[in-house]
């Protein structure tokens, strides 16, 4: 009888021909937290489906407490007490926070769903978490990390044993991600085994009792945590040692090519700065602080009162038109939402912005197009079948390379980056840091709003750091550190 | 990265790849059905027969690609079987009674009868691009509105005796094929080109795949919704010219259930329903579908309400067929 609550033994799984997983293995002991590792497309999140039942493996075994069993639809993992926080989050936006948790489990009296029944079943899961929602709340209202725990009370709801969290700390901030620590050891007390799959070291070190690292669909090693230092977890997700993650700063930083005064609207207040011809600048600020919206209003995406000044003339971007006309363009923090047509082939995407420069009459030039479009292909590293691949197909960090080659082919002056690296591995992170340098060299200057401070320590020339709204402060590189940042951003005595 | 390998196969593998591909299973349910009809019948696949069919398509197929102007654009338009009665209406009264004491040639009587078609698709993209009613109700409603003021229009009766100059439209041949045959390819081979070739077209998709997406990048989301709305309602009213020229009169009730066959057409040919996907060959082959079943099942002598059950299954299979086919196509993109 073997100890482990969880064994994956010889997993394959293919595509058409395509093994995105082979030969791979996985085992879990209960109270355990076992972080998955890997880069985008190493196969973290099929072998994860594979075990929620929403994928099934082409071959291989599963035993729970030993004994062997069948997973192929979600239902049978429920069964089995396994249950996943998806990183998507797949909720019923007009259903209260109760009903989304029970949803398809009611408990009927008289056929009638049993109202009272419902809310306390709920209370009592808020209870054993530590977390309060009003059960009858709908859930729309509530933030993405609000949202996150209700689903981790749903998962719970289920009586599992094993839990497994698909990166779910990329959209958080840091006290969000504390309270997520909090529980996830709360759940290694009552005995729970967690698998969590992350790219962030923080989540490792902080949660974390071993590392299972996967790459190219293989098992590439596994380490325990307290014996390893980030440099071990690094190499064996891309088999070389990453000594620098971030580039050696080369820009130059100009001229005033841009002058921010008195920005407002209903969720920025007087934001005031200028931006500097090769300059990277930061934005750092807690979720909610208004980084995302004062970017959307500079580029004109949002209405806003007071001025801009792009190169010494007065300018009010009223559109996205208006704004890329001028020479600004706007990397969103949602690229399958707001930076791509996910259905349509990397080529379409990429020279969306420029369909006038493309075409003559309104007839569009292949030729042309193509030269654009590999060019981007090459200069950012989109790595693809080429360049008619549906971007739908493309890893994350592909992806986001696309938005990037879109917003390049408009030759901006102003690059305005918000959350770049969001949901993209460690390789094609130190990629797109790389490019940014790259592209303040040439001369653009570019605003990078980011949720993870130690990437903009490492690619800012100059950090400002916003906290409800306002502008709480202003940090050169000399005097910027995480906590001084974070002091920021909690601040109640904003200036201005 | 292992499954970004350089797609080398053959021709079949190339074909799989394609955007085409999808429509294979519409082209086996055309071969499957023609075999069986010929065999059945003896006279189906003779040119005369084609030329019918065709012939039968002319005003459903054009009121197809009205629709999918819209449809690829990601909203939806009811009102044109109503424009289509609108047109039809107008241009026949302006040649025979006036309208509103107006009489003009045939030709003028054509361009005024587009002009106050395209006010219905202005008011159509105006409301859809302005305000965020959803396109769907807003069509209803002009659909609704249209027809009564097609009733009004020609006083609730049918505009006839009209001048053979008018019916020569539908009779008329050039080169052994009927004008109103050669107005509907011109209407496809147009379409083909404005969706696949030019700048608005690919603004047309972009805005379909994603509204927002498509806006961020700088593309004049509301002008081109609004515009979609114009070009459909223009060419909704040739769809009802055409089918006044055919019939030989103006019925205030004509094209009555026309969206509903253009639906159909252009589902069975493959436009998402949720926008940002069709081909102008899917829409034609989808339309030349639905006029095979109704003149094959003639052929075969089965009655029109055995033609309905038959055209509701055929829609739901191509349907299933095109995703069938498409996610093979994915599979072989993805190698």
């Amino acid at each position: 009888m073997s100890d482990f609550i969880l064994e994956m033994k010889h997993i394959y799984k293919s595509y058409g021909g395509i093994h995105a997983l082979s030969d791979v293995g996985l085992d879990l002991k209960a109270g355990e937290v076992l972080c998955l590792c890997g880069e985008n497309g190493a196969g973290k999140s099929t072998l994860m489906k594979i075990l929620a039942g929403v994928e099934t493996p082409t071959e291989g075994e599963i035993y729970i407490n030993g004994r062997p069993v069948r997973i192929t639809k979600p239902i049978d993992a429920f069964n089995e007490g396994i249950s996943m926080v998806h990183q998507e989050l797949v909720q019923i936006e007009e259903m209260t926070v109760a009903e989304n948790i029970y949803v398809g489990r009611f408990k009927t009296k008289a056929g009638f769903v049993d109202k009272k029944a419902l809310r306390e079943n709920t209370l009592k899961l808020f209870e054993e978490l530590d977390i309060f929602f009003e059960p009858d709340s709908l859930v729309r209202q509530y933030s993405v990390a609000n949202r996150q725990l209700i689903e981790i009370a749903k998962a719970l709801s289920h009586n599992c044993s094993i839990i497994i969290f698909d990166e779910p700390t990329a959209a958080l901030t840091i006290e969000e991600t504390e309270k997520l620590y909090r529980i996830i050891r709360r759940l290694k007390q009552k005995g729970m085994a967690v698998i969590l799959i992350s790219h962030r070291m923080e989540d490792i070190y902080a949660v974390g009792d071993r590392v299972e690292v996967l790459k190219d669909g293989e098992n590439s090693g596994t380490l325990r945590v307290s014996e390893s230092k980030v440099d071990d977890i690094v190499k064996l997700m891309i088999g070389r040692t990453m000594t620098q993650q971030f580039p050696h700063k080369t820009n130059q930083v100009g001229d005033v090519i841009m002058e921010v005064k008195n920005l407002t609207n209903s969720k920025i207040s007087n934001i005031s700065f200028d931006l500097r011809r090769g300059e990277v600048l930061g934005v750092a600020g807690l979720v909610g602080a208004g980084r995302t919206e004062l970017l959307r209003a500079i580029f004109g995406l949002d209405a806003c009162e007071g001025n801009l000044t792009l190169n010494g003339k007065r300018i009010v971007n009223q559109s996205p038109m208006d704004g890329l006309k001028r020479g600004f363009a706007l990397v969103p923090e949602d690229r399958k939402d707001q930076g791509l047509i996910l259905n349509q082939s990397i080529l379409q995407n990429i020279v969306l912005s420029i369909l006038k420069k493309m075409s003559a009459w309104g007839i569009m030039k292949p030729k042309k197009e193509t030269v654009v479009c590999e060019e981007y292909i090459q200069k950012l590293k989109i790595r693809a079948s080429g360049k008619n691949m549906i971007v739908q197909m493309l890893s994350g960090g592909n992806q986001q390379k696309v938005v990037l080659g879109k917003c390049l082919a408009s030759k901006p002056e102003i690059l305005l980056l918000d959350e770049p690296t969001r949901g993209v591995d460690v390789g094609a992170k130190a990629e797109i840091y790389k490019i940014i340098n790259d592209l303040a060299c040439e001369g653009i200057s570019i605003i990078v709003v980011s949720s993870e401070m130690t990437e903009l320590l490492g690619i800012s020339d100059r950090i400002l750091v916003m906290h409800e709204g306002y502008l709480s402060g202003e940090l050169s590189m000399n005097e910027a550190s995480e906590e001084a940042i974070m002091r920021l951003a909690i601040s109640h005595e904003a200036v201005g | 990265m292992k499954s970004l390998k350089e797609n080398g196969g053959g021709f079949f593998q190339k074909l799989k790849g394609s955007k085409y591909f999808e429509l294979s299973g519409l082209v086996c349910l055309i071969i499957v059905y023609s075999i069986i009809v010929q065999t059945r019948s003896g006279n189906f696949l003779t040119m005369g027969n084609i030329n019918n069919i065709l012939k039968e398509i002319v005003v459903y197929g054009i009121l197809a690609t009205a629709l999918t102007f819209p449809l690829i654009n990601g909203t939806f338009d009811l009102s044109i079987e109503s424009t289509c009665a609108l047109g039809g209406t107008c241009c026949a009264l302006l040649v025979t009674d006036g309208l509103f004491g107006i009489k003009t040639n045939l030709f003028m009587a054509v361009v005024i009868s587009i002009l106050i078609c395209c006010l219905v698709g202005v008011v159509n993209g105006l409301l859809v691009s302005r305000t965020k009613i959803d396109p769907f109700i807003v069509t209803l409603g002009t659909q609704t509105a249209v027809r009564g003021i097609v009733y009004i229009v020609c006083n609730n009766s049918a505009v006839t005796s009209l001048p053979d100059s008018f019916k020569y439209l539908s009779s008329g041949k050039v080169a052994g094929v009927s004008v109103s045959i050669w107005i509907l390819l011109l209407d496809f081979v147009l379409m083909a080109l404005v969706l696949g070739k030019t700048s608005y077209g690919r603004k047309i998709y972009a805005i379909g795949g994603s509204y927002l997406a498509a806006y961020i990048s700088g593309i004049n989301v509301k002008r081109i919704r609004f515009s979609t709305y114009v070009i459909s309602a223009a060419l909704s009213c040739i769809a009802g010219i055409l089918s006044t020229a055919r019939v030989g009169s103006a019925t205030p009730n004509a094209a009555s259930g026309y969206a509903t066959i253009a639906i159909s057409a252009c589902a069975i040919g493959g436009v998402a329903l949720t926008g940002g996907k069709g081909l102008t060959i899917g829409v034609f082959m989808g339309a030349l579908m639905m006029g095979m079943i109704t003149n094959g099942m003639n052929l075969m002598f089965i009655g029109s309400n055995w033609q309905y059950v038959v055209r509701g299954c055929l829609m739901v299979l191509a349907v299933f067929y095109a995703q069938w086919f498409s996610k093979i196509s994915n599979k072989a993109t993805n190698k």
